[in-house]
């Protein structure tokens, strides 16, 4: 039913929420932030493998397979906390994606090394999917893995590997049949980045994020590393992007989770650029303030926006939720004039942080399949027309 | 957001909410279809329709103390209002509702008129309609449902006042074929119902609901104009190929889809707020007649457009559902200002957020 009833949290509920600031406060320092949001680097050591020792990571999953099992009111709690601290890991998302396609497909030999290893913290695992030719068309890759024996020998290259830098993995996707059609001769793998013929380029971004161009050039890979069956691998892949697309159902009993995944992290995206200006706002000593029916008609049209991506579902959301955030940054930025466009002390809730805001908002409408990619889907799949 | 505190995210409707739903759709379906709407225009006002809407509970069921069934929550009325919406049904829904919940309040002075007019409007011998803005006697105001309203609830001169005009208000010709009326709440019979403070507030509230369901219409409405869309789409053959497969018209059409998953969700739980918490998010309301409103717009604009020239002409249903996306909104007046509110109504629950 229609419900937005508070949860009520026994003693024990409001005491581990307490738990979870407390460990943030010791683990994370505003020297962390700062240096997170400068290097863009998407990863802090110490605060990720302190996650990991806690189960906190994947918190949900048992404590046998190295999660903390979280029952779904403090796994929301904990996630509520982590959530803007996304910056500082973004593998935990990305191999959390994979470990779905692990838990299913790969070689018992790897597999609960890897997942274990996911759930400490020492292990993470990027996307390598994408290429310089291949982005929402994914499967038009031309990464070739080619068997040799009980080995696949990889030649090709890799784009828009975000967190490769820190990662022990890449989950590949090859071309294993160049004569099958299109989304058939495709075949998915855990390829260690530290195999010979590997190397890892930087790539930097409008928003600050690092992400990265991987290339392989005769990496030869052991077969237990294939996850799934040989050409199959575009059935394998679709779980975790399914999940990438927001789309996944999991067991909520309490309905607390966000209705679409990816628009919702758009809006926390935006979430510290929109406290900011209404702080500028509410502060009469600097010249415009809601008083202003500029100011505040604009500031009200932005929270209907933010409204509507939190109730927009699935994948209506996920490209509801870029619009409203790059056309909000875009709003923001002018709403506080000159001022907002200075780079400004990370960390501080100061108009700066609407700049930042502009830049991060371009790229979500592009990661994880383009808009128009989610607007075809709508209109073909959803809408039924022909296509 | 209150620190350390976790809510529910539940959109979903109930078996019950769901039952509300499906029940007046089918009635909606059934009894009114486009050649009624056609037929009931200047103004948009079929009152046999009216009363069979009456009788299957539409006004009873929300009022809150007296007279009716009170067992709907605004969600249900809100569900109501969308499944009229589809049909763009001439009946004055949302305004009589609105009304009639203002004037069955036990906190508001009733006479015995008054009560008389609240029965009648119930079961819909009556209409009883909303001013949506507050006026001064003598000024004129443009009424929604005024010209087939036999008494009018307003804010007038900081009163609340149920007004019956001595003669009929005199229908004015609209882009929505709406019943409007000017009125000057002067001449004929008026009733104070509050004063001060509790006057602006039942007034205040009215207004507000009749936000949310309008909102509700508009969302119904918007269903309705995105499946003319897509059906003209996929059958339309242009340059050999139906013209969904053209990106620059899909896309269109998909931004709609889009509009209203978030504008029917956002008002369920704009709804759900204003019944069991109405203090904790002043702004939602808002921004739910906001949100529709601008898919509303959007839809007619896409429909009318995919349609080429067909979508221009009158005899396209698009035409006619036009009018209502583009005028209902506007009935309370320029839709920007309710900006301005939602701006200020959010701002402490935002800066708030810094304090954490």
């Amino acid at each position: 039913m229609v419900d937005f009833s508070r949860v009520e949290l026994d003693a024990e509920a409001q005491e581990f929420w307490q738990e979870v600031r407390d460990f943030i406060g010791a683990h994370v320092t505003p020297e962390m932030r700062a240096r997170a949001a400068a290097t863009g680097d998407g990863f802090d050591p110490d605060f990720y493998k302190a996650l990991g020792q806690r189960g906190w990571l994947f918190p949900e999953w048992p404590v046998e397979a190295g999660g903390a099992g979280l029952d779904p009111v403090r796994a929301t709690i904990l996630e509520r906390e982590l959530a803007p601290l996304e910056t500082m890991m973004v593998g935990r998302r990305l191999s959390g994606m994979v470990a779905i396609a692990i838990r299913r497909h790969a070689h018992e030999a790897i597999r609960e090394r890897v997942l274990k290893g996911i759930a400490t913290g020492d292990v993470m695992i990027c996307l390598g999917y994408s290429e310089p030719d291949a982005g929402s068309d994914l499967a038009s890759v031309r990464t070739r893995a080619v068997r040799d024996g009980d080995s696949w020998i990889i030649e090709g290259s890799k784009m828009w590997t975000t967190n490769a830098q820190n990662s022990q993995y890449t989950f590949l996707l090859a071309r294993t049949n160049p004569d099958a059609p299109k989304h058939r001769g495709l075949t998915t793998f855990l390829v260690p980045l530290d195999l010979d013929g590997i190397e890892i380029q930087p790539i930097r971004t409008l928003g600050g994020e690092r992400t990265n161009i991987v290339f392989y050039s005769g990496v030869r890979l052991d077969d237990q590393y294939r996850i799934g069956a040989v050409d199959d691998g575009w059935v394998t892949v679709h779980g975790p992007l399914d999940d990438e697309h927001g789309v996944t159902s999991e067991d909520d009993p309490y309905s607390l989770r966000a209705i679409n995944g990816q628009g919702e992290r758009s809006m926390l995206m935006m979430r510290d650029a929109l406290v900011a200006t209404f702080e500028w706002a509410s502060d009469d000593s600097l010249g415009r303030s809601l008083d202003d029916p500029l100011v505040a008609s604009r500031l009200g049209r932005i929270i209907a926006g933010v409204e509507a991506v939190a109730g927009t579902p699935g994948i209506l959301g996920r490209v509801a939720g870029s619009e409203v955030f790059i056309d909000a940054a875009s709003e923001l930025v002018e709403l506080m004039g000159p001022a907002a466009t200075l780079h400004t002390a990370t960390g501080s809730l100061a108009p700066g942080r609407a700049e930042e805001a502009l830049r991060e908002a371009q790229a979500t409408a592009i990661y994880g399949g383009t808009i128009e990619v989610f607007k075809n889907m709508i209109a073909h799949r959803m809408l039924g027309m022909p296509r | 957001m209150h620190d350390m505190e976790l809510r529910r995210n539940d959109y979903s409707l109930s078996e019950d909410e769901e039952q509300v739903y499906e029940a007046f759709a089918k009635f909606f379906v059934r009894e009114c279809p486009i050649d009624r709407v056609r037929a009931h225009t200047n103004p948009a006002f079929d009152p046999v329709l009216w009363s069979d809407v009456c009788q299957l509970g539409a006004v009873s069921m929300g009022l809150h103390d007296d007279g009716g069934d009170g067992e709907a929550s605004l969600v249900h009325l809100v569900l109501s209002c969308e499944a009229m919406g589809t049909t763009i049904a001439p009946v004055p829904l949302m305004e009589a509702v609105a009304a009639t919940r203002a004037v069955s309040s036990r906190e508001v002075t009733r006479n015995d008129r008054v009560l008389e007019l609240l029965d009648a409007a119930i079961d819909g011998r009556e209409v009883l309609t909303l001013a949506l803005q507050p006026c001064a006697a003598g000024e004129s105001v443009l009424v929604p449902a005024g010209s087939v309203a036999s008494a009018v609830v307003g804010l007038v001169d900081e009163k609340l006042v149920l007004h019956e005009p001595s003669d009929r208000l005199q229908f004015v010709e609209n882009l929505a074929d709406h019943p409007l009326a000017w009125c000057t709440f002067e001449g004929g019979t008026t009733h104070v119902l509050a004063e001060g403070e509790l006057a602006r507030q039942r007034f205040h509230a009215a207004v507000t609901e009749w936000r949310v369901l309008t909102a509700g219409a508009l969302v119904g409405l918007s269903q309705s104009l995105l499946e003319q869309s897509v059906d003209y789409a996929s059958s339309r053959v242009a340059f050999g190929s139906p013209i969904s497969t053209f990106q620059g018209i899909s896309h269109q059409i998909a931004s709609v889809a889009i509009g209203i998953g978030g504008a029917r969700n956002l008002l369920r739980k704009a709804a759900w707020y204003l019944d069991a918490e109405p203090h904790e998010r002043p702004e939602l309301p808002g921004c739910a007649f906001w949100t529709a409103k601008e898919v509303a717009g959007r839809a007619a604009e896409v429909a009318v457009h995919v349609q080429g020239g067909l979508g221009v002409t009158l005899e396209s249903d698009s035409t006619v559902f036009f009018g209502r996306a583009k005028g209902w909104p506007v009935l309370a007046g320029d839709p920007h200002r309710e900006l301005v509110d939602i701006g200020r109504a959010a701002a402490p629950r935002w800066v708030a957020d810094a304090d954490r």
